[in-house]
């Protein structure tokens, strides 16, 4: 009974309900959702790994073939598959080989595991120790970002002008993947012109509270976003903060207020305008030598907020972009009306 | 050999993250709990990366002017960290509402109560 073990808090009220109703009705005429119930028992009795939902889903199946009541289902799909009645013990035994024979998939795949942790193990053993000087990794790409990185993209945080000047393009490549996701997620989930599930405000104290906090975390955001080059962050952990406070604003406002403002279509326009912001910036770039030589925008003083030639710019498209694409994985798995 | 162990425990403890990710992802029938066993694996590597650009006495690699401090540590393994979350970011997301779609058509998260659902479905047709 693997799947009674660590069962949630609403399979343990199911599970007193039943037994509280068999107290009380000794006599009483049979309630059929509890005979399911007890059937459903029997059959995770029988069977490892299955769950309430596929054993609701299989008896609807059975029911509609008998033609016996209307089906009470949860979910307005159609089903998809054409199903017959039959004997699904037989075809649970008809599974692959090695789940058949006293779990011997399960200490297949724990000693696969040991025997990897192993040979990882005597891997590192042989690493250089931990902040050795004189390990490889640090060569001298490292120390030239170190070293002339200040001079050469004018930004104080190293890792900032590494990934946005030295290795612009491949910082490129990683939001195009992130638009991609957000792209397919939105093809995979995306039910067109329904309205979203009335949700009640919440709670009064999260409400005040986050009411206060809301401004500072957008606050943050900025700053962390705008001082990139200059200071620990940059656009993808600025662009993080602000989509973190961008999904607690949908959470705390209750229904629909944030999405209002920012309908999917607009978010999906701000982070393409940011894409191709950031190509022409970065192909001006390249356009020019990608080596600083006539470079139109001066690199000012480092240290400064208006420093480092278009790092500034391209923290900002990166921070629209990422905050848009966490928004958007945020409100692609909201409730709507039909679910 | 405990003093390797003992030096190198980043290395171990990412190695044993790592293990606890492959595990339940082999184990557990449940979907969901499989894209957290290979978030668990994505994060083990991300402290891999960031153990390996350590430097004995180093300082995060913000160069301020007149700063006493001349050890700074390799600023390259926090660039890849940082692609790293990104595509794990992206990777989640995708599984997430495959998995989902998944759900809407067969009730259950479950992988096995999915395949022999699905091959049902695949004999009947």
């Amino acid at each position: 009974m693997k799947t009674t073990q660590n069962n949630n808090s609403l399979f343990r009220r199911i599970l007193q309900w039943a037994s509280e109703s068999e107290k009380e009705s000794a006599d009483a005429p049979e309630d059929p959702e509890r005979q399911e119930f007890q059937e459903y028992l029997e059959y995770i009795d029988a069977h490892d790994y299955i769950e309430f939902g596929a054993y609701r889903y299989m008896r609807y199946q059975q029911r509609k073939e008998l033609g016996l009541d209307e089906p009470t289902f949860h979910h307005h799909i159609e089903p998809s598959i054409p199903q017959k009645k039959q004997n699904v013990k037989k075809s649970h035994h008809k599974q692959g080989l090695l789940r058949k024979q006293l779990g011997w998939y399960r200490i297949a795949s724990v000693f696969i595991t040991c025997v990897i942790i192993l040979i990882l193990c005597l891997v590192v053993m042989e690493l250089p120790k931990f902040g050795d000087l004189n390990a490889p990794a640090l060569n001298e790409v490292a120390q030239r970002y170190l070293q002339q990185g200040r001079e050469e993209t004018g930004a104080v945080n190293a890792i900032t002008g590494m990934i946005l000047e030295y290795r612009a393009f491949d910082t490129f490549g990683e939001s195009v993947v992130l638009f991609a996701a957000a792209i397919s997620t939105l093809l995979l989930l995306r039910t067109p012109n329904q309205p979203l599930k009335q949700r009640k405000a919440g709670d009064e104290i999260l409400t005040m509270v986050s009411k206060y906090l809301l401004p500072m975390i957008i606050l943050f955001g900025c700053y962390v976003v705008l001082y990139g080059h200059i200071s620990p962050g940059g656009g993808f952990s600025g662009g993080a903060i602000l989509g973190a406070a961008l999904i607690l604003a949908s959470l705390v406002l209750g229904a629909g207020e944030v999405e209002r403002v920012l309908t999917s279509k607009r978010v999906t326009y701000i982070t393409v305008f940011s894409l191709l912001t950031y190509a022409a910036m970065k192909s001006y770039s390249f356009y020019t030598g990608a080596n600083h030589v006539g470079w139109a925008i001066p690199k000012g003083e480092a240290g400064h907020l208006f420093s480092g030639g278009f790092l500034l710019p391209l923290n900002l498209c990166v921070g629209l972009i990422v905050a848009c694409t966490m928004y958007t994985f945020y409100t692609l798995f909201i409730p709507t009306e039909e679910e | 050999m405990l003093e390797l162990i003992l030096e190198q425990r980043y290395y171990m403890i990412s190695i044993i993250l790592f293990a606890i990710g492959f595990v339940t992802l082999f184990l557990h029938p449940n979907l969901i709990k499989k894209i957290i066993g290979l978030n668990l694996m994505d994060t083990s590597i991300f402290l891999f990366l960031a153990a390996m650009g350590y430097v004995g006495g180093g300082q995060a690699p913000i160069i301020e002017e007149g700063s006493s401090w001349t050890m700074y540590i390799n600023p390259v393994p926090g660039g890849l960290v940082l692609t790293g979350i990104v595509v794990a970011v992206s990777t989640t997301a995708l599984f997430l509402s495959l998995t989902h779609r998944l759900y809407r058509k067969y009730h259950s998260l479950n992988l096995d109560v999915i395949l022999m659902l699905a091959k049902k479905g695949q004999e009947d047709t």
